[in-house]
Formats: structure tokens, C-alpha cells, sequence
């Protein structure tokens, strides 16, 4: 009555559609491999970190012939949409009561604004929000769905089907029931209990709040961090708290949903630069900066650049030392939202600093979310103490929002520290001058005097240490290979090895594959609206050979540019090599039915996979 | 069409020789692009049959050209106000640009304060819990845990189960398989507990009243909120930029008052039917008052507006079994037209939820902005949401026992002698605010003393709280006060103790200033909203700017960005205009065809015109509807590659 707990064993029983023998189906621990793949080849690893002489490869330019038969699509849409709107308001009155005024009140939903949604998505509903149960994992358990009308709404059919997820955001495969992490949370879960107890300032900080801020801000390498209990609202309540009226925001145009909500509700001024492009920031820059305000052409009080570390649809990555040296030039403050690279990118995983070996104190405001990589929920914000302690008393979410709750932070400690590895505990030593917080840690409890290993503090620019054992709970027990990091190291090697191959290969394929050659997030152009459907069901109901059912996102207006439909892959840890031929074999079939592939010198699927360590390796 | 120019003799022969030679190459010019003599042959010859159709073109023709260029200017930094520079100015200009530091420091003494004096929490949060400063385990007066489910067992295994079963987060947005089996088992059972239609979780409490707001109200809409709305739904309306006019707190004369300036005026303005909104709380997080729901709902009726109520902390606090204010009213939920709550106060797990009927939450699930652009939540807090909420529905003796804590409390609280303190919640309410009757000069002053007696309140091992508010950001500074949130996991006894504590270390600490003045307390609790201290005039004239449709500097380019992606929402506009254009043209040409039966008689007579069939006619149409097309199309490709 309680439960919607497990059903049997570790999560659900195998379903019908891996009956066949997929990659995971035939395993012995089938459940464990389900959620995180076995994959012990050592060639198949790469180190992620930036390498000036590494040409990043041109981004194709889709064909004017796409382009226009791709308006031409949309354009037959939406006179279709047109006219099944005239006639249906006309003859079919019951279903647009609720776009209509009637009774004297105004129609809730304006008839433009749904237009898209009623007659250009609901075509292609059946791709998008697919109930799932059980882990996001290396696979995903869908709960099979069908519709009688037109996708207005969805029948469950009962039937499961487990499929190869290339869509979650679960980079270093942390999304598990299962090993080391879980463990943890079901510890903290006994100890703590599920919530915090009200919001921060109040009385809603436990002292598990306070030793993951400090992590986190070791992770980081930043002075501080503060943590907030959603990802959105890290951005959306915070950057109203540094800038206001008489500020400047410079945001890239592609930057996340939450920063231009914290930006409109921080009410000051904004501008845009195309996306990346360093040279059309400089400009802005300097215009701004002579132009002053509007109007009065008193100088702006500050401005604040606001970028994010890897962009979300496109897989391309900001120009950390170029924004650097334009910094110092212009002296802006610069904050970088890295919800998709911390823990995806750099050799140590701790972002777009380590990637480019930047300090990471030069960063005025690094932000960041734990949903990604760490599997668990909420976000953070680092920077300086001064700047962090004034957050924390200035920021919506720290005063009125409920506080994070125990068990996501004992997820985010528990995978933060096995990515950075712990250093073990001194047997003898003196006090820990250094660990002496404002709000003292359970100073009753003997642990906290335990004799703490002094970091090497000061770390230069990119020395990333392992974790001081003293930052985690004493209760919390990590198996060895997450405590010394050597798990941690694997995972981000095989992502980094994942994404570099999946991306190359899609390239030599002949896709329109855009984004940065390192980044777990792969998009390939479709262009034309028609073919995303058609892509994410063929994905699904593989024909031929290999039935393996593979799940993919396609996204499109409002998400990207209006023309620019497209797939996007998110790699995880958790894929094996083979799990990412099975991908590229799987767009290789569609991409021929679907004529997705230009260019030339195009490679066929088998020699791609045969070369792809080359592939990786190659700059 | 403008072709022979036969050169009259005339004084300025010259000229006319020139413009003779430049129209004679534009012609060459024209002539030599492919299908133009077509194009031509069918203007002339279009253009006496049909005149009308050939104004037509042309204006569909001036009407690309506009949107392209409009286009083109738009967003640009080039205002009426732009001083030119040399880049040698702007070099110097950006030497001596100094900016303010990022954040400004603590301007007060008190706000120093603020961090240090944040309790800890050492070990699980409970009614009992464990300070990590002193090590002593206190009475927690200041989380709110009305069911008291903080340190319940039973939920706790359904959250190893399901963490078991789910593994902590489903790592992706609802729309992209983040939507797992037990959000929707959740989202029905709230529905069913309510008795509404359908519901939509978000994964914080904070956020979902933040959004819920701008995916309803736009630009022009008329919201009629309280005054004392509680931050979230502030920064819900500053979003949503609609229009929004404000009732004395919980003054129902003063609200219909208002309702009534609206329907006024917007007959007096004509024009389409506007939405319009009365925005509330349950109970108000700012005070802990109750709205009068039946009023309010018997006046949204009457003046057809649609009511956003926020319960997220009504939810699970009042009613028999904690359904909220509609059920203390015996207001049917499904009354409510946008009904948010909060799993994350009401039922110690963590999210809110937004519930109507079945078209308002799946609006919300493609535009609502925190649901679409986040990450789902934990599977683990929408099971305890649902195991809290099947307790709550099988064990309604409960509530008697918050009832009754309430009771005993307040009636302990009332036993204050020297001191005046003023309790403006309502007496069902688990939230009880107080505030000082006689205040301090300053707000600083008067936070300082409430901290005084937090800090006291604790030494003798009952945790309470400031209420934590933003100065300098809310809309109506709300006076400082104590915050107070009682349990039903407490004992009578406790209850009593916890009382007798907090009426102590108030007296202690405010007594030695307690030059009580009836009068004031009289004149204060007869004017609730008198707690709203009013802002300087300055400050009232920056938030009416901020929530007044217009935004002072709109004019210029420095606009803020929609929040919907902004150059994206120009070009689906973009191409739904142009497919409008097209549709129009259509539309047009096949009426024209439809009537051409009477065309042949009329073009016989035209010797030059030897298209008098009509699918020659119709193809000669489709000629120069693709030339439309064509050039509309390949416009805007030329100019991004311009870009
Ligand atoms: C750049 C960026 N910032 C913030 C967020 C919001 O994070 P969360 O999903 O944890 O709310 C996202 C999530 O998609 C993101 O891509």
C-alpha cells in the first residue's frame, strides 16, 4: 500500500523487448549491467583535456536544398494547422472551448501560443515525456503506451520494454540502485530520514549541508559553495541576487531557459552575442562600456557575462582563455553556468577549468547541477567566501525555498568523493587548524577531531587533490574502489572515450554532427520536422539485423533554432564501446532511409567501428 | 511596365539621357534573369485583366520587403541615442570603467549576524533534533512537520525501496524520460485526495508558483493579488509582466473594490477579453492568516475572474485531513481554478504541485517553464509524497492532535503579561507569526531583538525562528516576526513546555522595553495590513515600474530577453506570418481562378493576350506565386550567412 517500491529483486524483471538477447540481456548479473556496463578494455579509455593543436572539425553547413524543403515543411504544417483550426472551430466547437472566451472569461491558453504545441507537437507526442520506471541507467525500462486519438492522450499497454538509453543526462553513470553510491543513500536515509526541515535560513541546515558545501567547494576548487535544492532555481534565484537595476547581463544566446528567468526577474539591462562567437562579445562589450545606460550614458555599475560551460543542444564548449584574457581587459564578471561539464569534462572531471587547465579562482561564479553527472538533484554555486556569504543571505532559494534533502546529498557526497578519491586518515596528527567552520560540525561526536590529513592547500591552478577524509559523514562507509578513486578515474575515462568515438564516428558516417569533439553531448541534424518522429521510432522499433530498441531525444522549436530539428545523444560512463557501435549501426541504417548523410569520404559503419580507437586518437 | 521612355526634348536632356541609359540597364539586367520575361509578359498582361490582383501582389511584395528589413533593425545597438566613437575613445573609455564590486557587503551590523547565528542541525531533522553547536537536543518549533513525518519509519523504507528500485534521480527533464511510473502515481494521488481533475509535480516548492504564473498570465493580463503574498508568487507576477493591482490583505470589501476598477475599466477600454486573475494563499506564509475562501470564490464568480490559490502551506496543515483551506470552507477543489501546493512543507518529502483541470496541467508540461527546463524529481520523494499522504488519509486523528497542539499553545502564548505581542494568524493554523505591537524605530533594531529572543528561546531548548526575509527585495516590506511552526508529533506536555518558553525568553527580552500602548495594539489588530510597512516613496515608485506592464526603458534597445528563446520565437513568428502571406495569396488565386469563367469573353477581346486558357492561367499564377516564394524564402538565408 505504502510501496511502489521495487518489484522483485533489484528493480524490474527484464521485459519482452531484450528477450531476444541484447547486450545486456544475456548476462549473468543482468540487472547490475542493465544500469552500468561491463567493459574492462583498457585501449577503449581517453583522458579528456584541452589540446590547442587538436583541430576541431569543421561544422558542416547543411544544403540550401534542406533548408528550403525544410521551411517547406514547416510551412505545409502550419497551413494544415491553420485550416484544421478554422474548420474545427467551426464544426468541431468542443474541443477549442478551452481556447476560446466563453462564460465572459478569456480563454485561458491564447490560440497563438498553443499553436505550435496543438499542431506541430501533438504529431510527435508520442516521442517526447515516455513514461519510464526503474534506473536511467546504461538502459531504460519504457512502459509501452499507445494512443487512439492523435496522441491527445495515452493508454499504457502494460507491457515494458527495455531499451539502450543514449538520452539521460547520467554522464558518469551515478544513476544506480546498486553499488557503492546506493549504498550510501540508504544509510543516510536510515540516519537522516528524507527531509530537511525548512528552508535554509530558518532552521533548515543540518550538518550535511554544511560538510557537502564544503566538498563541493573542494571539488571545485573554489573558496566556498553554497547548494541549492533544484538545478533550475540555482540560476533562476541566484542572479538576482548579484546584479539589478543599472547592471548588464551579456548572455549567450543559447544560454539555459533558467539564467534568462534569473536574469528577467533580476531587472537589469541584457544583451545577447551570437552564440560563442568571442569576436561579436567584444564588440558588445565595447559598445556597451563606452555607450553606458540607455539614455543617460551613465556607466553600468557592473556587467556580468553569463555563459555556459558545455551549451545543452549543441555540445559546443565556451572559450575559457580567450574569456579570460577578455576579462582582465574589459572587467566584467564572468559567470559560467557548467550544469553539463562539471563532472564530464577535464582529466579530473571537475569541469571546463580542469579541461583547460584555468584556474578556477579566476571564475567569478561557477554554477553547476548535481542532476547530471552526479546523479542526484539540486545545484550549486562557488565562488569567493565574501561572495558566497553574501549570496547566501541575499539569494530567493537560501530565505523561502525548502533546503536540499539528506539523501540527495548524501548521492552528491558520495559520488563527488569517489571522483575525487579520499586521502586517507592520518593516524597521528595535531588539531585541523584549517577546519574550524563558522557553523562547527557536531563538535560532540569525537569524529570531527579526528586527526584530519592537511591538504596541501593552496592548490595551483590545476592541482585537483582527493578529498580530506574529514569532509565525509563519519557514518558514511565507501567501498575501496570508490574511496581510493580509481572507479571514479574509470568512469571518466570511458566517458571521455565514449564521447570522442561517438561523435568522430557520426562524423566519418557522413552526419551533420555539430559540437565539440570531447563532449558527451552529441547532436546530429535532421533538419526537417518530419524526420524526427520517424528517427525516434525507428530507434525504437529497430528493423533489421540487431531489434536491440535504442532510446533517443529529438528536439526542436522551442528548444533550438526553428530549422535546426535534431537528435541528441547524451553519452554516459556507463556505455560500453559495443554499446556505441550498436548506436552508430543503428543511425547508419536510418541515416540511409532517412537521406541524413552528406559530405565525402564517408566511412561504411564496419570500418568505423573496426578504426575506432584511430578515430578517438586522432586530432 | 516602365520600359519605353521615348526622351521628349525638353531643357534637362542630359539628365533624362542618364536615367534613359540606367533604366535601359536595369531592363538589360532584369531581361537577362531567367523567367523574367514571363514574369513581365504575365504582369502586363495580368495587370489588364486584372488589376486588383497585381495591387495585391505588389503589397504582398512591400510586406516581405518590411518584415525582412524590420528584421534587419531590430536588436541592433543602434538607438536614436547612440554617440559615435572612435575606437581610440572607446579604448579609453574602457580604461576607465570601474565596476562596483560583485556583491555589495553587509550594509548593516545585523546582517553580519545573520550566518553565525543559523542553528545546525546535527544528525536528522526531527521534533527533537540535535543541535550540532551544543550537542543538547532541543524542541524544534521552527520546521515545518505538521503530520510529523520528519522521523517517520514507515516512509523511510518506502524511500530505500524505491531508491532500490529507482536509484536516486531519473537524470533528465519530464519530457525526455525523466517522467518515471511513480510522478504519475503521485500526481494521481494527490489528485484523488483532493478530488481534482488532474495534477502536475515540480521538483522544488519554491519554483512552482514562479512559474505556474507566467505560463497563464502574459503581458496585458489583470492579476488581483493580496498584499501580503508570499515572495514566490511576487517574483511569479514580476515574471509574467501582466498587470497586476493589489487588495488590502485579506480585506474582501477592498478586493471587490478592486475587482470592480478592473471591469470597469476594461469596458471603458473595449477591446478583447483579457484573463484575469486573483492570486492568494491558503494560508499565508507571510503571517499565517486564512483566507475567507468562500468569499473570495463567490466574488470570482461574480466578476469572472479565475482564482490562483497558492496552499503550499495550507496543504496538509488545515482540514480534517489536511487537505487545505478548501477544506475547512467545504469549497470544492475543483472551484479553484489553479490550485498549488507544496509536498515539500506539507509533506516532508520535497517539490510542489500545481492541480485544475486536465488542459491547465498539460499547458504547464510544455510551458511551464521550472517543469520543462529541470530535471524530474527524485523517484524517492514522489513515493514519500504518496506514503505521507496515504497516512494522512487513514489516520485523520492526526489533525485532532495538531488541533489540539495549536490550541494548547496559543492558549499558552496568551498567558503573556507585560510584553504586547500581536498574532494576526488564524487559529487553525499550524504557522503562527509574531510580531511586536509597540516596534523599534529601525527593522534592523527590531530583528535584532526578535533574534534576542530566538537565541533565549533556545538556551532553554526550543528552537524557533526569525522569519527569513529578504529586505530590500519584497514588494511590500513585511515586518519582522517570529515564525513559528508547531507539530503534531509533540506531546500536550511538550506543547505546554514549549509555550511557557517562548512566553518566558519573550518576556525577557522585551519586557524590559515594554512601554505597552493599547491604543496602537487596538488600532493594529483592527488594520491587519497595517503590518505591511509601506515603503518610501521612492522605493513604491520603483515597484510600481517593476510591476507595471511597461517597462521604463522598453523604448531603447536594451530590452530584457523573452523567456521563451527569443531569436527563436522570431522565426517561428517569422514563418508563421510568411505562411500566412501564403495562405492569403492562395486563397486569393484560387478565388480568382474560381471566377474566371467570365474571363475568356473579356481577354478574347485582347489580342495580345493569348493565355485566355485557364490552366494556362492557373500555371501562370503558380509562376508568381513560387517567384514570391522564392525570393521571400531565400532572403533571410542570404542575410544570416550576412551575419
Ligand atoms: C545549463 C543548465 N542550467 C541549469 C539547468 C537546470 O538544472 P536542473 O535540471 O538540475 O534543474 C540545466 C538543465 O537542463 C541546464 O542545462
Amino acid at each position: 500500500m505504502l510501496g511502489h517500491g521495487p518489484k522483485g529483486g533489484y528493480g524490474f524483471p527484464n521485459t519482452a523487448g531484450s528477450a531476444n538477447g541484447g547486450p545486456w540481456g544475456t548476462n549473468k548479473s543482468g540487472n547490475r549491467h542493465s544500469e552500468f556496463g561491463w567493459d574492462p578494455n583498457q585501449n577503449w579509455r581517453y583522458t579528456s583535456q584541452y589540446d590547442p593543436n587538436c583541430k576541431e572539425p569543421k561544422e558542416v553547413e547543411p544544403t540550401y536544398f534542406w533548408l528550403l524543403t525544410t521551411y517547406f515543411s514547416y510551412l505545409v504544417l502550419i497551413s494544415l494547422g491553420h485550416l484544421r483550426d478554422f474548420w474545427g472551430k467551426r464544426f468541431n466547437k468542443k474541443e477549442f472551448l478551452h481556447l476560446m472566451p466563453q462564460d465572459g472569461y478569456a480563454a485561458l491558453m491564447s490560440d497563438f501560443d498553443s499553436f505550435y504545441t496543438r499542431r506541430l507537437k501533438l504529431r510527435l507526442d508520442d516521442c517526447f515525456s515516455r513514461p519510464t520506471a526503474g534506473v536511467a541507467g546504461r538502459t531504460v525500462t519504457l512502459l509501452d503506451r499507445k494512443s487512439d486519438d492523435q496522441h491527445k492522450s495515452f493508454q499504457l499497454t502494460g507491457t515494458k520494454t527495455r531499451a539502450l538509453n543514449i538520452s539521460s543526462y547520467n554522464y558518469l553513470g551515478f544513476a544506480q540502485a546498486t553499488g557503492g553510491c546506493a549504498d550510501a543513500v540508504e544509510a543516510g536515509i536510515r540516519k537522516y530520514g528524507i527531509s530537511a526541515g525548512g528552508a535554509r535560513l530558518e532552521a533548515g541546515t543540518l550538518d550535511l549541508h554544511v560538510q557537502a558545501e564544503k566538498l563541493v567547494s573542494q571539488f571545485i576548487g573554489s573558496e566556498d559553495a553554497m547548494i541549492v535544492s533544484m538545478g533550475f532555481a540555482t540560476n533562476s534565484t541566484t542572479i538576482p541576487a548579484l546584479v539589478d537595476r543599472g547592471c548588464l547581463v551579456i548572455s549567450d544566446e543559447f544560454n539555459h531557459s533558467s539564467i534568462r528567468f534569473g536574469v528577467r526577474l533580476s531587472g537589469a539591462s541584457v544583451r545577447t552575442f551570437k552564440h560563442n562567437d568571442m569576436k561579436a562579445l567584444d564588440t558588445l562589450l565595447r559598445e556597451s562600456i563606452s555607450q553606458g545606460q540607455p539614455r543617460t550614458h551613465r556607466p553600468w555599475k557592473k556587467i556580468l557575462v553569463i555563459v555556459e560551460g558545455l551549451y545543452s543542444m549543441e555540445g559546443t564548449m565556451l572559450h575559457l582563455p580567450e574569456l579570460i584574457v577578455m576579462k582582465e581587459r574589459y572587467k566584467f564578471y564572468l559567470y559560467v553556468d557548467e550544469a553539463h561539464s562539471i563532472g564530464a569534462l577535464g582529466p579530473n572531471g571537475r569541469g571546463v577549468c580542469d579541461y583547460f587547465g584555468v584556474d578556477p579562482r579566476c571564475i567569478d561564479i561557477l554554477m553547476g547541477t548535481f542532476t547530471k553527472s552526479f546523479g542526484a538533484s539540486g545545484g550549486y554555486i562557488a565562488g569567493n567566501k565574501d561572495v558566497i556569504d553574501r549570496i547566501r543571505v541575499k539569494s530567493h532559494s537560501m530565505a523561502y525555498a525548502e533546503a536540499i534533502t539528506p539523501p540527495v546529498l548524501t548521492q552528491i557526497i558520495s559520488s563527488m568523493a569517489s571522483i575525487m578519491g579520499v586521502s586517507p586518515p592520518l593516524t597521528a596528527a595535531t588539531s585541523s587548524p584549517d577546519f574550524k567552520p563558522t557553523l562547527a560540525l557536531h563538535p560532540s561526536s569525537s569524529d570531527t577531531d579526528l586527526p584530519a590529513l592537511q591538504m596541501a592547500h593552496e592548490p595551483g591552478p590545476a592541482v585537483y587533490g582527493p578529498a580530506p577524509s574529514h569532509y565525509l559523514p563519519p557514518w558514511m562507509h565507501l567501498p575501496p574502489a570508490l574511496l581510493n578513486g580509481t572507479e571514479g578515474r574509470e568512469r571518466l575515462r570511458r566517458l571521455a572515450f565514449n564521447s570522442r568515438y561517438l561523435s568522430s564516428g557520426l562524423r566519418k558516417l557522413g552526419f551533420v554532427v555539430s559540437g565539440h569533439r570531447d563532449s558527451p553531448i552529441v547532436p546530429l541534424f535532421l533538419f526537417h520536422p518530419g524526420k524526427m518522429p520517424v528517427f525516434s521510432r525507428m530507434m525504437l522499433e529497430r528493423v533489421g539485423k540487431d531489434r536491440t530498441p535504442v532510446v533517443v531525444v529529438v528536439v526542436a522549436y522551442p528548444a533550438t533554432p526553428l530549422i535546426s530539428s535534431r537528435v541528441r545523444f547524451c553519452l554516459s560512463a556507463a556505455h560500453t564501446k559495443h554499446d556505441i557501435d550498436l548506436i552508430l549501426r543503428a543511425c547508419d541504417e536510418i541515416g540511409d532511409i532517412l537521406d541524413l548523410k552528406t559530405g565525402k569520404n564517408r566511412w561504411s559503419a564496419d570500418e568505423v567501428i573496426r578504426r575506432a580507437e584511430e578515430l578517438v586518437h586522432e586530432n | 511596365m516602365n520600359t519605353t521612355t521615348t526622351a521628349d526634348p525638353s531643357p534637362v536632356l542630359p539628365l533624362i539621357g542618364v536615367l534613359t541609359s540606367t533604366l535601359v540597364k536595369v531592363q538589360n539586367g532584369f531581361h537577362s534573369i531567367p523567367g523574367s520575361p514571363i514574369l513581365i509578359r504575365y504582369i502586363k498582361s495580368s495587370y489588364q485583366n486584372d488589376p486588383y490582383r497585381s495591387l495585391l501582389e505588389l503589397f504582398l511584395v512591400v510586406f516581405a520587403l518590411r518584415t525582412i528589413f524590420s528584421r534587419r533593425t531590430r536588436g541592433e545597438g543602434q538607438s536614436r541615442n547612440f554617440v559615435e566613437l572612435t575606437e581610440k575613445e572607446i579604448d579609453e573609455l574602457v580604461d576607465d570603467w570601474q565596476p562596483m564590486p560583485l556583491v555589495d557587503g553587509p550594509t548593516t551590523k545585523f546582517e553580519h549576524t545573520i550566518l553565525p547565528s543559523l542553528p545546525v542541525i546535527s544528525g536528522p531533522a526531527s521534533h527533537k533534533p540535535k543541535l550540532a553547536a551544543t550537542g543538547k537536543t532541543v524542541l524544534n518549533l521552527a520546521s515545518p512537520n505538521w503530520v510529523g513525518l520528519l522521523e517517520d519509519e514507515r516512509i523511510k523504507e518506502v524511500a530505500i525501496g524505491t531508491l532500490r528500485g529507482y536509484g536516486l534521480s531519473p537524470c533528465g527533464p519530464p519530457g525526455f524520460y525523466g517522467t518515471l511510473d511513480v510522478h504519475t502515481q503521485l500526481e494521481n494521488d494527490i489528485a484523488r485526495f483532493l478530488g481534482i481533475d488532474s495534477v502536475i509535480v515540480y521538483s522544488q516548492s519554491f519554483s512552482t508558483i514562479t512559474s505556474v504564473i507566467p505560463a497563464f498570465a502574459k503581458r496585458g493580463d489583470v492579476v488581483v493579488a493580496d498584499k501580503s503574498v508570499n515572495f514566490a508568487i511576487q517574483k511569479g507576477l514580476q515574471i509574467s509582466r501582466c498587470t497586476v493591482k493589489w487588495y488590502e490583505h485579506n480585506d474582501m470589501a477592498d478586493l471587490e473594490r478592486q475587482l470592480k476598477a478592473v471591469e470597469k475599466e476594461a469596458k471603458r477600454k473595449g477591446g478583447p477579453l483579457k484573463r484575469r486573475f486573483i492570486v492568494s494563499e491558503g494560508v499565508f506564509e507571510n503571517n499565517g492568516a486564512m483566507i475567507d475562501l468562500a468569499k473570495v470564490v463567490e466574488l470570482k464568480k461574480k466578476y469572472k475572474f479565475r482564482l490562483i490559490l497558492d496552499e503550499s502551506y495550507s496543504f496538509g496543515m488545515v482540514g480534517k485531513h489536511g487537505k487545505g483551506v478548501t477544506e475547512v470552507f467545504g469549497v470544492p477543489a475543483t472551484e479553484i481554478d489553479l490550485l498549488v501546493g507544496s509536498m515539500a512543507v506539507g509533506l516532508n518529502a520535497g517539490g510542489g504541485f500545481c492541480a485544475g483541470m486536465e488542459h491547465v496541467t498539460h499547458h504547464q508540461r510544455i510551458n511551464g517553464a521550472a517543469f520543462v527546463f529541470s530535471a524530474a524529481m527524485p523517484g524517492l520523494l514522489a513515493t514519500t509524497a504518496s506514503a505521507a499522504i496515504n497516512i494522512m488519509q487513514t489516520s485523520p486523528q492526526i489533525y485532532s492532535q495538531l488541533a489540539e497542539n495549536i490550541r494548547t499553545f496559543r492558549q499558552g502564548l496568551a498567558k503573556l503579561e507585560g510584553v504586547t505581542i500581536y498574532i494576526p494568524s488564524n487559529h487553525q493554523s499550524a504557522l503562527i507569526h509574531v510580531y511586536m505591537l509597540s516596534p523599534p524605530e529601525s527593522i534592523e533594531l527590531e530583528e535584532r531583538l526578535l533574534q534576542d529572543v530566538v537565541d533565549d528561546a533556545l538556551g532553554q531548548g526550543v528552537l524557533i525562528c526569525r522569519a527569513a526575509r529578504l529586505r530590500g527585495q519584497e514588494v511590500f516590506e513585511p515586518a519582522p516576526s517570529l515564525k513559528i511552526m508547531i507539530s503534531a508529533a509533540f506531546t500536550k506536555k511538550e506543547t505546554e513546555k514549549m509555550a511557557n518558553t517562548v512566553r518566558n525568553s519573550l518576556t525577557k527580552v522585551l519586557g524590559s522595553k515594554s512601554s505597552v500602548k493599547v491604543r496602537k495594539l487596538r488600532r493594529i489588530s483592527a488594520n491587519a495590513s497595517l503590518l505591511c510597512k509601506q515603503r518610501s516613496d521612492d522605493d513604491r515608485l520603483w515597484q510600481e515600474r517593476m510591476f507595471s506592464n511597461t517597462r521604463p526603458d522598453s523604448g531603447s534597445a536594451y530590452c530584457s530577453i523573452p523567456l521563451a528563446p527569443g531569436p527563436l520565437l522570431r522565426d517561428f513568428r517569422l514563418v508563421h506570418d510568411l505562411c500566412f502571406c501564403y495562405l492569403l495569396t492562395i486563397i486569393i488565386l484560387s478565388v480568382c481562378l474560381l471566377s474566371s469563367p467570365g474571363q475568356p469573353s473579356l481577354s478574347a477581346a485582347d489580342t495580345c493576350c493569348t493565355h485566355d486558357d485557364p490552366v494556362i492561367h492557373f500555371r501562370r499564377s503558380i509562376m508568381v506565386f513560387s517567384w514570391l516564394a522564392l525570393f521571400r524564402l531565400l532572403f533571410p538565408f542570404i542575410f544570416s550567412i550576412q551575419l
